[in-house]
């Protein structure tokens, strides 16, 4: 993959500030605006380029769950956890281990499940999975914060200058004396999930997607609702909230040369300095999610084609020295996904008369 | 006679190691810990002969005082066996540099910082370079000449290859041992411990058993190994497995001992073009498929026969040397042997290794890098028609070590990175067969190795062509317990 220093520039100053317009960005770089309007039709045909957004599920009456099942060996009850969790409405993310550092078998998950008796339903299921016949080994926790970091400083002349190697686990180490007083990360807080107007729902789920989700593409998204189109003014006052108080954008890319992706999942409790350790340098990776909860925390991270996920994996290893519950592993390239908007749509359509009630409650 | 009474000047070794002196002193940290130690002063003698600040002999006696060093079981390593070249050099300034940049002094800093100068370091291989690896790879033994004839080459081009081969391409040249020939047991230990948290300090209890060839045993894998030796036939292996049975349910969780009834080697090199390894898809569909006919190939191997009539203990202590060096000469056999105070002439090394080749008590095989830079080992329990098909299949693949035991077989493979996922669920699968009652697996990146036999046998005593030693030296338990 081979990409030339003006879009490198470019792609840096978006993966800052992915609310940045075209006409600003341009003033930034010192060109046209026609010219960063022609990198940026390149950047989506060739690397499928979006501004996406991290959502406060919470705001719009979801919970994000997520968590990890464990089986030491490829038993029909985790075969029977990963078919429900397929066909289960409210699944987002699916990360299946094909290797795990333990050598076992591992799955991780993500649901957006709606508050309330839905939730309740859902972890009364999670639960069975734990128990007989299944006794399955399952952690599971709601998000208290979601991270999307893409670390473009690390691509240098287009190749990923990602040192797997001592220097990496030697930065982690030293990092280790002082987990206290190391910087955050960019997160979008979960809040504690509350009823909403219906509409309100609607904008952030397209919005997921597409931060910069356009009037026209809206009222599509609005008639999958069955919600009439307000007023431009009213829907305009509306997105402006959402993007204010909802959606945190963050840059997609596709065909970066990331094409290995290593899960690491980690229970421990939000002030441990392992936790803070992990956490400040999950930016360190070149691309990384991040989501964390009161006593677990879950990373999907990119590496770059060449890395043998076995040195970060060792190195992270080495570091912690099984202070924590720690584990690593490889996963498919291609999690199974679902977005808000799906999830949502499908939910209307067997609780139609729920939704309405809901809308009633909060008002607009 | 003790092992260790033979020769005769006492080697006045213990200073030397803080006697050496390099340009790069200045980025080699100080530090207390005796483990930590170790790894600073393997990098020091490496950097002492790089910079030619040592001689060979001086870095010989100071390897010898590092051996003595507990940590050496959990990392043995050997600095001068490593080819002597820049590119080692530099990465040990680096990543001494880096200890020093973040302030790093524990073992485990340390100790990685000294691995990673190893890493995956690999050089392309000319045509020329690779056409004589698969002339030594069908004989490791073979004359320069014969290999210069079949290949149509000059044999000054053989030698220079075989230079280049092993600086860039870590090619050695090596032979399977049957010790038992002596009398002695080897033992295979694999275990989980009981409690994760306590794990470092027992490991350091049982690192001083002086019986352990290796131990594997990562923060990775709950899952690791002990390699034993130990003299007295089959009277001692069966006090050994009475005396080891207290630690499983203690000290470890899970607890699977592996007696040696045979250990081999096997290798593939037609797997390798441009670059780049082939899985092997034919072994695959052998594993999978029990109703497919097994190939009739055989791996290198030598069995474990037991003790065999007329062997002495300078056979004993030729054949510990030529394992590690199987195209050395006669001479520079006799000359390492000096080293260590044995007087042995070249010529008997010679009928020495005559003699113990014929009897297939040695077997000859190379190893090389050529990307293989991952490593899995497999312990599988199984039973003998499964470890027929097993073994038919390691031809096939590029890189394996096998140990057979009574109760399954351990494979050691070393592979490219891209295909870890592949070993790991073939292997994985074959629990599903009938026949095959459980595998379980561990990862490294650790470089392999052991204890030299020859350290190993210091406090055995030798007598009508047999090891022995007192059965309470056996006691395994006692030390983490």
């Amino acid at each position: 993959m081979t990409l030339k220093p003006g879009i490198t520039r470019l792609l840096g100053r978006l993966a800052i500030n992915p609310s940045i317009r075209q006409a600003a960005l341009a003033k930034s770089l010192n060109v046209t605006r026609s010219a960063v309007n022609q990198i940026w039709r390149k950047l989506q045909e060739q690397h499928a380029m979006t501004i996406m957004g991290n959502l406060d599920y919470g705001a719009i009456g979801y919970h994000l769950i997520f968590g990890w099942a464990v089986s030491e060996t490829p038993s029909q009850g985790f075969s029977k956890f990963i078919e429900w969790l397929r066909t289960n409405s409210f699944t987002s993310a699916i990360h299946q281990s094909l290797m795990t550092q333990k050598m076992d078998n591992r799955v991780l998950f993500e649901a957006l499940v709606p508050f309330g008796k839905e939730l309740e339903s859902y972890i009364q299921l999670l639960n069975a999975f734990r128990k007989r016949p299944y006794n399955l080994q399952i952690s599971s926790n709601s998000a208290s914060r979601v991270a999307n970091n893409l670390n473009l400083g690390l691509l240098v002349d287009g190749s990923w200058r990602f040192e797997s190697a001592f220097r990496f686990e030697a930065t982690i180490d030293a990092a280790k004396q002082y987990a206290e007083v190391l910087p955050g990360i960019r997160d979008i807080l979960q809040s504690h999930p509350k009823p909403v107007p219906l509409i309100d729902l609607a904008i952030a789920a397209a919005m997921e997607t597409n931060y910069r989700v356009t009037t026209p593409e809206l009222v599509f998204t609005l008639g999958r609702f069955g919600l009439d189109v307000p007023s431009e003014r009213t829907l305009r006052r509306r997105i402006r909230h959402i993007r204010k108080s909802i959606v945190q954008p963050y840059l997609s890319l596709a065909n970066i040369g990331l094409s290995t992706r290593m899960v690491l999942t980690l229970e421990d409790s939000t002030t441990s300095n392992i936790y803070k350790l992990l956490l400040a340098q999950s930016n360190a990776f070149p691309r990384s999610r991040v989501l964390t909860g009161p006593d677990s925390m879950a990373l999907i991270i990119d590496l770059p084609d060449s890395t043998d996920w076995l040195y970060v994996s060792n190195a992270i290893s080495n570091v912690l020295h099984q202070e924590s519950e720690m584990c690593t592993f490889i996963a498919e390239q291609l999690p199974e996904k679902r977005w808000l908007e799906n999830i949502a749509i499908h939910r209307k359509q067997y609780f139609p008369a729920k939704i309405q009630v809901d809308t009633n409650q909060s008002g607009n | 006679m003790k092992q260790s009474e033979r020769g005769g000047k006492q080697m006045e070794t213990s200073g030397i190691l803080t006697q050496i002196q390099t340009p790069f002193d200045d980025i080699i940290p100080d530090v207390d810990d005796p483990s930590a130690r170790f790894y600073i002063d393997a990098m020091r003698i490496y950097l002492g002969l790089s910079s030619g600040t040592i001689s060979f002999e001086e870095a010989v006696e100071a390897v010898e005082v590092l051996k003595k060093n507990p940590e050496f079981i959990r990392y043995p390593t050997n600095p001068i066996q490593i080819p002597v070249n820049d590119y080692y050099t530099q990465k040990i300034i680096e990543n001494l540099k880096t200890l020093k940049k973040f302030n790093l002094l524990t073992t485990d800093s340390v100790r990685s910082a000294y691995s990673f100068v190893f890493l995956q370091q690999d050089s392309p291989i000319s045509s020329v370079d690779f056409d004589v690896l698969k002339s030594f790879a069908i004989d490791p033994l073979s004359s320069i000449s014969n290999v210069a004839k079949n290949l149509d080459l000059s044999p000054r081009t053989i030698t220079r290859s075989i230079d280049r081969l092993a600086e860039r391409n870590g090619v050695q040249y090596r032979s399977l041992l049957d010790i038992s020939a002596w009398d002695i047991n080897t033992v295979l230990l694999f275990f989980t411990p009981q409690t994760v948290e306590d794990w470092s300090s027992i490991e350091d209890e049982l690192i001083k058993f002086p019986l352990i060839k290796t131990m594997l045993k990562t923060t990775m894998t709950d899952l690791g190994y002990l390699s034993i030796s130990f003299p007295g036939g089959a009277s001692h292996l069966q006090a050994f497995l009475n005396n080891t049975k207290k630690l499983s349910g203690t000290v470890f969780d899970y607890m699977s001992i592996h007696t040696e009834k045979s250990i081999g080697t096997e290798y593939n090199l037609a797997l390798y073009n441009d670059g780049k390894w082939t899985f092997p898809n034919s072994a695959k569909l052998i594993l999978e498929d029990e109703n497919i006919q097994l190939p009739e190939t055989a791996p290198k191997h030598v069995r474990t026969e037991g003790i065999r009539k007329g062997l002495t203990q300078v056979d004993f202590e030729i054949a510990s040397i030529a394992k590690l060096m199987a195209r050395a000469t006669p001479s520079e056999i006799s000359q390492q042997l000096e080293r260590r105070n044995l007087n042995i002439e070249s010529k008997k090394v010679t009928s020495t290794l005559r003699k113990l080749y014929s009897k297939k008590i040695m077997e000859p095989y190379i190893q090389f890098n050529l990307g293989l830079f991952s490593n899995l080992c497999f312990e599988i329990v199984c039973n003998s028609d499964w470890k027929e098909r097993i073994l038919s299949v390691l031809p096939l693949f590029p890189f394996t070590m096998f140990f057979v035991s009574p109760r399954g077989i351990i494979l050691w493979f070393s592979l490219p990175s891209y295909h870890q996922v592949e070993y790991y669920q073939l292997f994985r699968s074959l629990e599903e067969h009938a026949g095959v009652k459980s595998v379980k697996s561990i990862m490294t990146i650790r470089q392999k190795g052991s204890r030299s036999i020859l350290d190993l046998v210091d406090s055995w005593s030798f007598s009508q062509g047999r090891y022995s030693m007192p059965l309470s030296a056996l006691n395994l338990a006692k030390y983490v317990l």
